[in-house]
């Protein structure tokens, strides 16, 4: 008897659910449960299943694959970045929980985080999600100085200022803010780097502290144009847009004219009754600028006040004000609560979340976090 | 195949079947794993995770076979499982073999 050929379909339960879900499975089926010939429940299925390669391949699931993986991603690289990046071979000295006052435009902050004080260098570092707030090698620091500051929530603190070679001061909140001054003098003076004795603190704003009244702090400040209302020959007037600063502080609104070094207009913030932003020409070369028209309160009616500056900052302005003008006038929405430092309002994600912007208070589960 | 379990080997055979699915499932996902590396979408990240993942998962399912002393028995509930299916595709892609069941039966 010679060799018989045999079919070679040797085929595995693996073999089988390879083939399936490599070609992919439709089924689609109707269904009807009846009872006593009475059909009582129907069902109309549609199921297609397959290897996630061949749903892909036929444009099924894409988003919610790249979803998937993003959102790993990102919880990966949280996790990873949890870790405080230091150098090789740096020791940490002092680790204290603190926060930096980070100010950039309009944006201004607190932020919390962990103050380090290595062998190297002094910053801050926050874990979730991961990122450097404040990075200074001991090189950088001119001097050192400590200030005793009534906080918005009345309590008394010290607050650290470095005071930078590059003339920057970075304001810091740690905890005890002694010790961490006590550790960065120790360091330095083990690195043979010099400290300013007594430094002097800079006003961290010097138009500010012209006009501000006790009790009175900025929350927010820029640059910005203003139009000005000046007489001119002939008894009339006529409108210029003069360059300033705008500042919101607790208490008012009001443009600080630098050339003349004195506050030019000013609203109480409860006179404050709209803020919106629209395209105008200035005149001359400006044209189609974005202008923030501020509607206030005044004594002989209400008035529109006109400020110009770039097309972010009027966006920024013209929610800050109108967080103003409905934090006011409105009951709290549903989602926010007030900070229980302060009492400034927020919505509640990002109280609990980032901490209060204006006093830095932070909560305890974030503090865990952090 | 006939899967017999009894009080006497309600371990091995309960295990077995249990362990030879979790087996096959596992199979079956490493060759859907090789696919999406070899599809492309996946970062070197990604790729390096999934083999990690695919190993440890090997290596747990070895180590529950040793330990419970299944490892006979997975292999033959996985041959079996094999051979129906083996048996039943035989069957449907080749209709002729219907033919000479039929006349084996004498029907």
């Amino acid at each position: 008897m010679g060799m018989q050929p045999t079919a070679a379909t040797e085929c595995g339960v693996t073999d089988l659910l390879e083939h399936i879900l490599d070609k992919g499975l439709v089924i689609n089926a109707d269904l009807i449960i009846s009872v006593s010939g009475v059909p009582l429940v129907g069902v109309n299925l549609r199921a297609a299943i397959a290897g996630m390669e061949t749903m892909l391949k036929y444009g099924v699931l894409t988003d919610w694959d790249k979803q998937t993986r993003d959102w790993e991603r990102k919880e990966r690289e949280q996790k990873r970045g949890a870790r405080e990046p230091l150098a090789e071979g740096e020791q940490v000295l002092l680790k204290m929980f603190g926060s930096h006052w980070f100010s950039k435009g309009i944006y201004r902050s607190w932020r919390p985080g962990h103050l380090y004080v290595t062998d190297r260098r002094v910053f801050l570092w926050r874990n979730s999600p991961g990122e450097m707030l404040m990075d200074i090698p001991y090189e950088m620091i001119k001097g050192l100085a400590m200030e005793r500051k009534t906080n918005v929530a009345k309590k008394e603190t010290d607050y650290l200022y470095l005071l930078l070679k590059d003339g920057e001061v970075a304001q810091l909140h740690p905890t005890e803010a002694s010790v961490v001054k006590e550790a960065i003098e120790g360091r330095m003076k083990e690195l043979g780097l010099e400290l300013e004795e007594k430094p002097t603190i800079p006003s961290l704003d010097e138009y500010a502290a012209k006009f501000l009244t006790p009790g009175e702090g900025v929350t927010n400040s820029c640059k910005m144009w203003y139009l000005m209302t000046l007489p001119s020959p002939g008894g009339t007037t006529s409108d210029q847009w003069k360059s300033g600063y705008l500042y919101l502080t607790n208490k008012r609104l009001l443009w600080y004219y630098d050339f003349d070094g004195k506050v030019v207009w000013e609203t109480p913030r409860d006179n404050l009754i709209h803020a919106t932003t629209q395209l105008r020409d200035l005149g001359g070369m400006l044209k189609e600028k974005q202008v923030l028209n501020v509607l206030y309160k005044t004594e002989s009616g209400n008035k529109v006040a006109c400020f110009s500056g770039t097309e972010d900052e009027m966006k920024d302005w013209q929610d800050a004000l109108t967080d103003v003008i409905r934090q006011r006038s409105e009951p709290l929405p549903e989602d926010w609560e007030t900070c229980p430092q302060c009492g400034a309002k927020a919505p509640r994600e990002k109280l609990l979340k980032e901490g209060c912007s204006v006093c830095g208070w932070i909560s305890p589960r974030l503090r865990r976090n952090i | 195949m006939a899967l017999d379990i009894d009080e006497d080997n309600l371990k091995h055979g309960t295990l077995g079947l249990v362990l030879a699915l979790v087996e096959i499932i596992r199979d079956t996902l490493r060759i859907e794993s090789f696919k999406r590396m070899e599809g492309g979408s996946l970062t070197d990240e990604e790729t390096e995770r999934l083999g990690q993942a695919l190993m440890d998962l090997d290596i747990a399912i070895e180590e529950i076979k040793e330990e419970q002393g299944v490892t006979e028995s997975v292999r033959a509930v996985r041959d079996g499982l094999d051979d129906i299916v083996d048996d039943v595709v035989d069957r449907t892609i080749n209709p002729d073999r219907w033919r000479d069941e039929a006349d084996e039966q004498g029907i």
